[in-house]
């Protein structure tokens, strides 16, 4: 199994510790990822919030280089997956803007992209026996807060699961062994893109995400998007908030459970330390 | 020799605007056989039809076209208006040049082309129609009514009343329907079961009604005036004749299921009536749980009953039923609110429907009119209604407005305040919709007198947060968001047309629109009626609808039932289909062709002495749709006034 | 002041919107729901539907003047429970493109900054460099100083870097697609 990768901005610098457990949990599982070697910025919020012609061009670039390495498209951040299905998706129905597009980005993209967040391939291309078997250190005791956030699940043409209450992110956790809560707040957005350009939303929005998780005694939440990551571990010092929560990506949770090393995963990268709590946990 | 007349209507400036009348008037005057022209404002309106009628005197007419609207609208007053100058109303055409020109024109010079175009056909038509007698069908004067709920019974109290038998045939074990379930009415709150289970009652003691229950419509034949029906009585395993309806059975039986009755709020036992005041108050056994049946063990309802009357061998058993006319009297279900993920889609058990609070706060109900919370039996002192929901929204639900779900929310503040003195009641709405008498009255006093919110805006989420359930609102008058933590959460589901409605209407040649209400034949003119002759609608099938208007159109319905039976037979166009039986191979194409079944074989001898099969058309059941005529191998079927050979002429004067 | 209505604003703005991203404004009846979910509704100064009652009613100016629409999120909650099916998100995505491309005052600072200086990163380098975008939108924005703090934790953690060569080159057939003022 082969995927052409592109791990967008984000996963390149502030989230890499996302990519390194991607890159670690893909391989663990016998899923080959390609890095596409010219891939550039999706333009994120910041281009189809500010220009038309953008929204689409930077996207479907992106889409045609990636089509060169491999037709499935591997993308574990939700704001890109987001913003090249949404692209993709009015490409692949649209003749006549698919023909201008191209020209403005000088390139032939046919709108034959296949594009799948890693949890995705985790799910739909791997059989559950297979992967259950290879967990050798179950998630046990472990009660965790399944955030899935805006971009994973609106609009349906970009959706990976229910835009109202996912269930994806719970299923794998539970597979792993992991008790997950039942919350309100598992679509709540977090602030996105905002988190430099507009603090207020993120003390605002995150605030009340993991204050939520907390009343529900949430041991940590899981996200698969490296925003949510950044808005709801960057700023908990500044919260009111009875305790701090550890925001753990899922493959980080996954790689543990593979029996991956603590330390190649780079779980240490969070600002809200985890480490006490995977210790006290067993899983460290 | 045929002398016609043609009348060029203007409608006003209706076709007047567009066409140009006189010159379509002067025109017609050269075609074959047509001796007289003019043109009036209205030909419908009294003084028009006089135009007619003077014109057919003074000239001798014998054959009309009239140029207007289509005969749908106005052929029938055409047809009486030469009646009353002796002349058959089967020699008059109309030529649409209103619908089919006037108004779907621009060009007024290529309009008034068509408009003469149109009226040419007609002549040459109605050149050969032939002066046909009205078909007389007999009458069979008993009508069916499918639905026992409150339509059903007072549609058949009427029919009852004015002397003829009715036949209601109820899916449930009991009549009564959803009010039944209802506890009290808006907006006077009389107590639902205590103003229908007079009637209940009544419909059950009338010699003149009889009533299928716990059956199912398995197939209708005929039409208007002779209908065939073919109901299945499900299996009850308690005889209707022997039970006593003491009880022992339902106490005594160890198996406890869902109940229905009360939407899966309590449990029912697997031998059981609906609801305490049931018609009959016979129970039935639920053969998917009870033990006897599914496992050849227990047998206690048997074995405790006095009289005798559980069988466990009883059997589903096919009657057929006679009627000349039908009420669809199907009512409603309520939309499923599992669509709204965003409220939880079923997930919150202190969130539910506008029908559960309606069980819930019922002295019969499964808390014993209690209101409690589902998920800790804890009386709530926060509700919040959520109206709209399911209607109005094109994405999860429908677009129409429900209609009643305003009126039933308020009478459910009103209800929950007199349960629970410190509740208060909050209720999200969109635009609240009390037209009917007293109604607005009604949603006032809930405000003032009761002291609901009012909210005007829609609820986006709900979430379970510490026990209770966090509403989260617009409030779009104060233009900003609320947030209500509310302990149990009321939402007015949209009305939906009975999950069944479009199999049974497919089942009796019902139309029904695309979310399969079932169509009246004309909403302002024929609000009760079917487009299928001899079929009539009450209440909730046809769209929303409350008690009142429920109960005003089953009478409606009825009353258009007692003028059918009126008569020993009754009248109708002869247009059909005939056969020459001389040429008809019997190939038997148009028999299998034929929507209406009216088409049949039968058995001629020749001049030999040979034996061989000819089509018949049966009168009564023909619609004169024309479908057999080109299918006919040999061409010897042929439809009165539509032959072939007048078609011909119209086309050969093109 | 009382609001002026005008036919043909009323008119030139729904068209506007429709040709834009295909949203019919008449298509909604003010029921709420949009800005009921909407995450930032707490910091607009319209209401998400009230944005869609300004638009319907031609006041162009008001919206692309509001700071309501650069503080939305972009989270789409409003579009994905909309009971007409509209997509709410789209008009407000609009009426930014449109503040942005006639340049007018915004009603808020910060974001439409970060905006072109996050742009400004994607033209030059293909790919967003941490440092340089905090360090170019601190100094031009209103709060230069805020979470100055935060800094070296974030360079010890390694959530930034100090030298970044990063070079998405497939961007550099798109140049003249951007059109930025940074």
């Amino acid at each position: 199994m082969e995927y052409a990768y592109y791990p967008g901005c984000s996963l390149h610098v502030m989230s890499s510790e996302y990519d390194v457990s991607t890159r670690a949990v893909l391989a663990r599982l016998g899923v080959t990822l390609r890095e596409i070697p010219d891939w550039f910025c999706c333009g994120a919020s910041s281009a189809h919030m500010t220009d038309a012609v953008l929204t689409d061009a930077l996207p479907a670039k992106n889409l045609a280089l990636a089509v060169k390495v491999n037709q499935r498209i591997a993308v574990p951040c939700a704001a890109c997956l987001h913003r090249l299905k949404k692209t993709d998706h009015k490409l692949k129905n649209d003749d006549a803007l698919l023909k201008n597009v191209n020209e403005s980005i000088k390139d032939n993209y046919q709108g034959n992209a296949q594009i799948k967040h890693p949890l995705e391939i985790i799910q739909d291309d791997l059989k559950t026996e297979e992967l259950s078997e290879k967990i050798t250190r179950p998630l046990n005791n472990l009660k965790v807060a399944c955030y899935y956030g805006c971009l994973l699940v609106r609009p349906a043409e970009a959706a990976i699961d229910d835009a109202e209450n996912p269930e994806r992110l719970d299923r794998l956790m539970n597979l792993l062994g992991a008790e997950t809560i039942n919350w309100g707040f598992k679509v709540e957005c977090c602030g996105a893109g905002m988190t430099l350009a507009h603090k207020e939303s993120i003390i605002g929005l995150a605030g009340r995400i993991l204050n939520d998780a907390i009343l529900n005694e949430a041991d940590c939440i899981a996200v698969a998007c490296p925003m949510c990551h950044t808005n709801l571990d960057l700023y908990q010092d500044q919260m009111d908030l009875k305790r701090k929560v550890p925001i753990l990506y899922f493959t980080e949770l996954l790689g543990l459970a593979l029996g991956l090393d603590y330390n190649s995963l780079e779980i240490d990268k969070h600002i809200v330390p985890a480490k006490g709590m995977l210790l006290e946990k067993g899983l460290v | 020799m045929p002398r016609t007349g043609v009348f060029v209507c203007h409608c006003g400036s209706n076709i007047a605007g567009k066409v140009d009348v006189e010159t379509v008037a002067a025109k017609a005057l050269n075609f074959d056989r047509v001796v007289f022209s003019t043109t009036y404002k209205y030909m419908c309106s009294q003084p028009g039809q006089e135009v007619i009628k003077k014109a057919v005197r003074d000239n001798n007419l014998d054959r009309i076209v009239v140029a207007a609207c289509t005969p749908n609208l106005h052929g029938k007053t055409f047809q009486r208006c030469i009646k009353t100058v002796g002349l058959s109303p089967y020699l008059s055409e109309m030529a649409s040049i209103r619908e089919h020109c006037s108004w779907v024109h621009t060009d007024p010079d290529e309009a008034t082309g068509k408009a003469i175009e149109l009226v040419r056909l007609a002549t040459a038509k109605v050149r050969k129609n032939v002066a046909l007698l009205p078909l007389n069908i007999p009458v069979t004067r008993r009508a069916l009514v499918i639905g026992g709920g409150i339509a059903g019974i007072q549609s058949a109290l009427d029919i009852a009343a004015a002397g003829f038998e009715a036949v209601i045939v109820e899916k449930e074990p009991s009549v009564g329907g959803r009010m039944a379930q209802l506890d009290k009415t808006f907006p006077t709150l009389d107590c639902s079961a205590c103003i229908l289970a007079p009637r209940m009652v009544e419909v059950a003691t009338n010699e003149k009604v009889i009533i299928h229950s716990y059956s199912k419509i398995e197939k209708i034949t005929g039409s208007v005036g002779s209908f065939e029906v073919q109901i299945k009585k499900k299996a009850r395993y308690v005889d209707l004749g022997k039970c006593t309806g003491c009880g022992t059975c339902t106490e005594k039986c160890p198996v406890k299921v869902d109940s229905e009755f009360n939407l899966r709020l309590s449990t029912r036992k697997a031998i059981s009536t609906p609801f305490p005041q049931a018609v009959p108050n016979v129970p039935v056994i639920d053969p998917h749980h009870c033990r006897y049946l599914t496992l050849g063990k227990c047998g206690v309802c048997q074995k405790v009953c006095q009289a005798g009357a559980v069988n466990y061998e009883d059997k589903d058993e096919i009657i057929i039923e006679k009627v000349g006319a039908i009420i669809a009297a199907t009512g409603y279900d309520l939309f499923d609110p599992k669509k709204y993920g965003e409220y939880g889609g079923g997930r919150y058990r202190d969130v539910i429907t506008g029908l559960q609070f309606e069980r819930l706060i019922n002295a019969s109900g499964p808390t014993g009119g209690e209101i409690t919370r589902l998920s800790d039996g804890k009386t709530p002192k926060t509700i919040v209604f959520i109206q709209c929901v399911g209607s109005r929204d094109e994405q999860k639900g429908k677009p129409y407005c429900s209609k009643i779900c305003c009126m039933y929310t308020a009478k459910q503040t009103i209800l929950a305040k007199e349960h629970i003195p410190d509740v208060q009641c909050y209720v999200f709405y969109i635009d609240i919709r009390a037209g009917g008498k007293n109604y607005e009255e009604f949603v006032k006093r809930a405000q003032t007198d009761y002291g609901a919110v009012y909210i005007r805006g829609r609820v986006s989420k709900l979430y379970e947060q510490e026990g209770q359930i966090m509403v989260k609102g617009m409030d779009t008058l104060l233009g900003e968001e609320v947030e209500i933590p509310a302990d149990l959460v009321v939402l007015a589901t949209a009305i939906v047309p009975r999950r069944e409605a479009r199999t049974l209407a497919q089942k009796i040649g019902l139309s029904y629109d695309q979310h399969a209400f079932y169509n009246e034949a004309h909403p302002k003119m024929a609000p009760v009626e079917n487009l299928t002759l001899g079929i009539y609608l009450a209440g909730a099938c046809q769209a929303p609808k409350d008690i009142p208007d429920s109960v005003a159109m089953a009478s409606a319905a009825a009353a258009k039932i007692c003028g059918l039976f009126s008569r020993d037979f009754l009248s109708i166009d002869p247009i059909v289909a005939s056969v020459a039986e001389t040429c008809c191979v019997g190939c038997n194409t148009c028999v299998a062709i034929c929507p209406f079944k009216a088409i049949s074989m039968e058995i001629r001898k020749d001049r030999t002495g040979q034996e061989r099969q000819v089509a018949t058309v049966n009168t009564s059941l023909c619609q004169g749709c024309g479908t057999c005529l080109p299918n006919c191998r040999s061409r010897c079927i042929s439809l009165n006034n539509w032959t072939t050979d007048q078609l011909y002429a119209e086309v050969m004067t093109i | 002041m009382s609001k002026q209505f005008s036919s043909e604003n009323i008119a030139r703005l729904n068209a506007e919107i429709l040709v834009k991203c295909g949203v019919d404004l008449k298509e909604c009846y003010q029921c709420g729901k949009c800005s009921a979910g909407c995450s930032s509704n707490w910091m607009m100064d319209y209401r998400p539907h009230v944005i869609m009652r300004l638009a319907q009613l031609g006041q162009r100016a008001a919206i692309l003047a509001s700071q309501a629409i650069w503080v939305c999120t972009g989270c789409e909650i409003c579009s994905a429970r909309c009971p007409r099916g509209i997509d709410v998100a789209a008009v407000v995505d609009s009426f930014r493109q449109l503040a942005v491309a006639e340049d007018v005052r915004y009603g808020e600072h910060d974001i439409p900054l970060f905006h072109q200086y996050f742009l400004k990163e994607t033209r030059d380098h293909g790919r967003v460099r941490e440092l340089p975008l905090v360090a170019n939108f601190k100094i031009h924005s209103e709060h230069p100083l805020s979470d100055f703090a935060l800094g070296p934790t974030l360079l010890a953690k390694g959530k930034i870097k100090l030298v970044d060569d990063a070079k998405g080159s497939g961007v550099n057939d798109l140049q003249e697609l951007f059109k930025l003022k940074v």
